[in-house]
């Protein structure tokens, strides 16, 4: 699971550089993401644009994550692919998230 | 280009590599069809869904887990019949059908429960039989999206 991350104006974007997020690498994921986070403030902008796949683990791992941050960093979605973006609305998970449609809206936010 | 119709059968361990790699081997057969996007998509996520329950549960205990699924498109409807040599289904999973309550506390959001509502959600004409030892689940996916 490979992801990579940068900061911008206090805002830390953690780039998920695999095309799926799915039951055999969700471990890896919620494990790969507390590396990015750990040990800095604010928010995360999470950055699916490469992600053209998730499945309901990936989808629970995502939100694990954001229970890891805790409530005082927020952790917002952006570039989410058609079939991505289709699991988040059918679970309703796009209540729970701020997703936006590019990484320049995300960092606008 | 395929025809609009095209049956498939594939068999796969009960991992999760093994299902990843069946999922690759559906997508890529119907990246070569007419099928619209859209509705690959959907035929992925269900057969995601499935076939991860299956791993995760049916087959959690079982030493030598087998899976085969067998797809068959007919114009714009596909059936698809999967079985495994699994523990049977629990009746509160068959009838479950909500989605997890999202109205709660932060930190008790939930990290699961999503899959078979999405089946149900993606499918329809979901039928679950258990016969000498197998599982047997068939649906139907249609290219028109169903209400809801």
């Amino acid at each position: 699971m490979n992801l990579s991350s940068s900061t911008d104006a206090g805002t830390l974007v953690v780039t998920v550089n695999e095309s799926r997020i799915d039951a055999s690498v969700a471990i890896q994921f919620k494990d790969r993401m507390r590396v990015e986070t750990e040990g800095q403030e604010g928010r995360v902008v999470l950055d699916l644009s490469r992600v053209e796949f998730i499945d309901s683990s990936g989808l629970g791992a995502i939100v694990a994550s954001m229970k890891e941050l805790g409530t005082d960093r927020r952790l917002d979605l952006s570039c989410l692919s058609e079939n991505v973006d289709k699991v988040f609305r059918l679970t309703r998970m796009d209540t729970v998230f701020r997703i936006h449609d590019s990484l320049t809206d995300a960092l606008a936010h | 280009m395929t025809s609009l119709t095209s049956t498939f059968a594939i068999e796969l361990d009960g991992t999760p590599q093994a299902v990843r790699s069946a999922l690759a081997d559906v997508r890529k057969r119907l990246e070569g069809s007419d099928m619209s996007s859209e509705m690959q998509g959907r035929v992925e996520i269900v057969l995601a869904e499935i076939l991860n329950n299956i791993v995760e549960h049916a087959l959690a205990e079982v030493e030598n887990g087998k899976i085969s699924l067998r797809f068959e498109r007919s114009g714009s409807e596909c059936a698809v019949r999967i079985e495994d040599n699994g523990s049977a289904m629990p009746d509160s999973t068959l009838s479950r059908t909500r989605l997890p309550e999202l109205e709660t506390e932060f930190h008790d959001l939930p990290e699961g429960g999503f899959g078979w509502a999405l089946v149900k959600m993606l499918a329809r004409d979901v039928r679950y039989v258990r016969l000498s030892g197998k599982n047997r689940l068939e649906l139907v996916l249609s290219s028109v999206p169903e209400a809801g």
